[in-house]
């Protein structure tokens, strides 16, 4: 349905698009699914090689009351199957597709409660978890010079991968039984690479006495890899019938805080009488990124198209347009992108009392999506600028399959 | 380290045959379909250390942690009715996901004290009744694995680094059986595969023209946190209506841990053997519960000794006597269920000319049916 799901989400996605949906229903529900996404990105012509994202997603509602008090609890894992979470750090100026290059490539996992105001009335919050990593690297001993390999060196090793926590919070208004009116906010998160790693020994041969004693060299990286601007997203559900429902979501973005994402290196060095011959460079600073704010608009339909009281059947689709938060790049970096329209199509079947072991309906959803990327031209100040004008375009193609358990 | 929940802890560990719920997603997941009520618990661990190594105070870093507990009933219908359950336990070190921490190889450490509780713990299981006497369980215990290249370049004239690193999934699987086989009696077993978090960096240069000297290819590995593979046996006994004693044994294949920190370098000289040696656990715990209209009261104690798996002339730990103690509340009213518990547990170290010293645990938790 195009993502627009705000006013509309009352199952596990709730953790996702509204917390405050968890406590919609009354049913325990249990949903698990695959989804697939592969990204066809190219520069100038040529596909870039952006890894695919593929895992499971698995969400559970447990809603509860004491009296008339309602209130639920949430949680939802996206778990890739290739890796939790992928951190990397390139140089400044390599030409990449900024916003899905490693975007997609990371755990989401978020945990939620909601209760109920007043009938009609419900607010949920949550923290969604991520981590980065920090640490330091140590090594001692001996480094070889004739043959690097025959260095003797042990570690030390001091790494953390610290919790980053981010919370999101939603309230959701039903004033009719045919209009509902939702409101999300997620806070913003960096995941940033800080390691350092320094080497303490001596320089020469193994059997011959050192030809520096007690040298060191020493490197800090610090470089900037995941970043989610904070959203507030506003969206509306609307029962025009019994069968047909139309969703309207408008995301604002803050792209406008995107850190520059350069590392930064540091570097030490001490060997003795050499020191002369080396010209180590200071560090260096970045111009702003420039990226502006957003607002993405996102529309949905479902139309209930068979039922029977034992089955069915549901259409969906749905559009939204995602401005691109990139300017041209004309100075050093070269970060790709474009706008994006998203075409989305699914459907649902929905089995009820199809056994008595499961007495509340059991649902199968399928979806697919398809992301334009139209042709966007970048062109370059500097004619001797090493990636030169570029041309960025392309598509993403995602699949998906879910199950759907009430109880 | 600790256990999984508030009430076991205080029994001395013990929870093979009886513990329920999502405390039973550690200890035995089959104990997870006896409760037929879905639960929400939350909760806080804390530990302090006062340990020393070779005459020295030795620092290790204070545990502070949330518990986060759900017991889900799935209410089939039919012939599965009150047969299957999920259980789902966190646990969340504030400030963490994983400490990676060796020193060097030659510097002596307390092998299984250092960090072994910064990390976060998951645990999804699933209980199963087969038959009325009958329940057994299956559930994974997830770590993460940190795995990454360092590349210092000098690219166009410019110094930089190309960095990746990605955490990936280590899978654990626990295995669980439980049979009432009288009414006084109840036996449980359950089996923990090993459970290990490594990490492998590599660094690379290829600053050679701006260096008088070339620096090898590092490589720093090791294992960050680690859990022996296990298999506990015990037995739930209740003489009398209102006690409950617990007497078990955990057997601990110490013995498969390799080295902590492996060398950077090929050619440094190879590290001595670590020195790790199997271990068996007994342990004992009794629990006595005395009701008043809607509120229920426990008491809990308990004791294990732990001999260490430690026993190189690097990599140390003592043997560890430990006294549990817990309490318990549950309050049962028209609207809902509430379940209070909270443990202290008293870690001795059996001091040996190189390691001594005490810690102490406390836990609480609250858990409310939804």
């Amino acid at each position: 349905m195009g993502g627009a799901a705000t006013a509309a989400s009352e199952d596990s996605s709730a953790n996702y698009y509204n917390p405050a949906g968890l406590v919609h229903g009354r049913d325990l529900r249990i949903d698990i699914g695959y989804r697939y996404a592969q990204p066809i990105l190219r520069m100038n012509g040529r596909d870039v090689g952006v890894d695919a994202s593929r895992g499971f997603q698995i969400g559970i509602v447990a809603p509860g009351s004491i009296g008339p008090f309602r209130f639920a609890f949430g949680a939802s894992l996206w778990l890739p199957d290739q890796r939790l979470t992928r951190v990397r750090s390139l140089p400044f100026d390599q030409p990449r597709f900024v916003l899905f290059d490693n975007r997609t490539q990371r755990l989401y996992m978020a945990a939620n409660i909601a209760i109920q105001i007043v009938p009609g009335l419900y607010v949920g919050g949550g923290l969604t978890f991520m981590s980065r990593t920090a640490g330091q690297l140590f090594l001692k001993g001996d480094v070889a010079v004739s043959d690097p390999d025959a260095s003797s060196l042990v570690s030390r090793i001091d790494v953390d991968l610290v919790a980053v926590r981010y919370p999101q919070l939603g309230v959701l208004w039903e004033p009719t039984p045919w209009l509902s009116i939702g409101v999300t906010y997620r806070h913003s998160f960096v995941l940033s690479l800080d390691q350092q790693f320094r080497i303490d020994g001596n320089i020469g041969n193994p059997g011959l006495p050192p030809v520096v004693e007690s040298g060191y060299f020493a490197a800090r990286s610090q470089s900037l890899d995941l970043f989610q601007p904070w959203q507030l997203t506003a969206g509306g559900a609307l029962k025009l019938k019994r069968t047909i429902l139309l969703t309207f979501d408008l995301t604002f973005a803050r792209w406008s805080e995107f850190p520059i994402p350069a590392s930064n290196l540091t570097l030490g060095l001490d060997i003795g009488a050499y020191n002369d011959r080396v010209m180590l460079p200071g560090a260096r600073s970045y111009a702003e990124s420039g990226f502006h704010d957003i607002v993405i608009p996102r529309a949905g339909v479902e139309w209930r198209a068979w039922e029977r009281p034992k089955m069915a059947v549901d259409v969906r689709g749905g559009y939204s347009y995602e401005p691109t938060p990139v300017p041209e790049q004309i100075g050093e970096s070269s970060f790709a992108d474009s706008d994006k329209h998203s075409f989305s199509v699914g459907a649902g079947l929905e089995l009820s009392r199809i056994t008595s072991i499961l007495p509340k309906p059991l649902a199968i959803d399928v979806h697919a999506a398809v992301t334009y990327l139209p042709e966007r031209a970048s062109h370059k100040v500097d004619p001797l600028d090493h990636t030169g004008d570029f041309v960025a375009d392309g598509v993403v193609v995602q699949i998906g399959l879910m199950m759907r358990s009430r109880f | 380290m600790f256990g999984m929940g508030a009430r076991g802890p205080g029994m001395g560990a013990t929870g093979v045959a009886d513990a329920e719920g999502y405390d039973a997603t550690y200890t035995n997941p089959a104990g997870l379909v006896a409760p037929t009520r879905r639960r929400l618990t939350l909760g806080y661990v804390h530990a302090g250390y006062r340990l020393n190594l070779d005459g020295m105070h030795r620092p290790v870093d204070v545990t502070d942690g949330l518990v986060l507990g759900a017991d889900i009933p799935v209410p089939f219908g039919g012939v599965l009715r009150d047969r299957i359950a999920l259980g789902l336990g966190f646990y969340f070190p504030f400030g963490v996901v994983n400490r990676a921490r060796s020193p060097f190889p030659d510097q002596p450490r307390l092998a299984l004290l250092d960090t072994r509780t910064q990390v976060v713990s998951v645990l999804v299981a699933a209980g199963v009744r087969i038959h009325r006497r009958v329940d057994v369980g299956v559930g994974v215990l997830a770590l993460a694995a940190l795995v990454g290249t360092i590349t210092i370049a000098d690219i166009g004239g410019r110094i930089t680094t190309v960095a990746e690193e990605q955490l990936t999934t280590s899978l654990t699987p626990i295995l669980g059986a439980r049979v009432r086989a009288l009414g006084w009696l109840r036996l449980g077993a359950v089996f923990r595969g090993e459970s290990k978090s490594i990490y492998n960096i590599e660094v690379t240069n290829t600053l050679g023209a701006r260096l008088p000297l070339t620096l090898p290819t590092l490589r720093l590995a090791g294992t960050a946190q680690y859990d022996p593979m296990q298999a506990a046996v015990e037995g739930s006994f209740v003489p009398l209506s209102w006690l409950t004693v617990d007497v078990g044994v955990t057997w601990k294949h110490w013995s498969a841990f390799g080295l902590p920190t492996e060398n950077a370098t090929l050619g440094a000289p190879p590290q001595p053997a670590p020195g790790f040696v199997d271990t068996a656990v007994p342990r004992i715990g009794a629990e006595a519960s005395k009701r008043w209209a809607q509120v229920t009261l426990q008491g809990r104690t308990g004791y294990f000794f732990e001999p260490t798996g430690a026993r190189g002339p690097v990599l140390l730990d003592a043997d560890r006597h430990v006294l549990t103690f817990g309490a318990g509340m549950t309050w049962a009213n028209r609207l809902t269920t509430l379940q209070v518990d909270a443990f202290v547990q008293w870690h001795h170290l059996q001091s040996t000319p190189r390691v001594g010293g005490d810690f102490a645990a406390l836990g609480a938790t609250i858990g409310l049916d939804l």
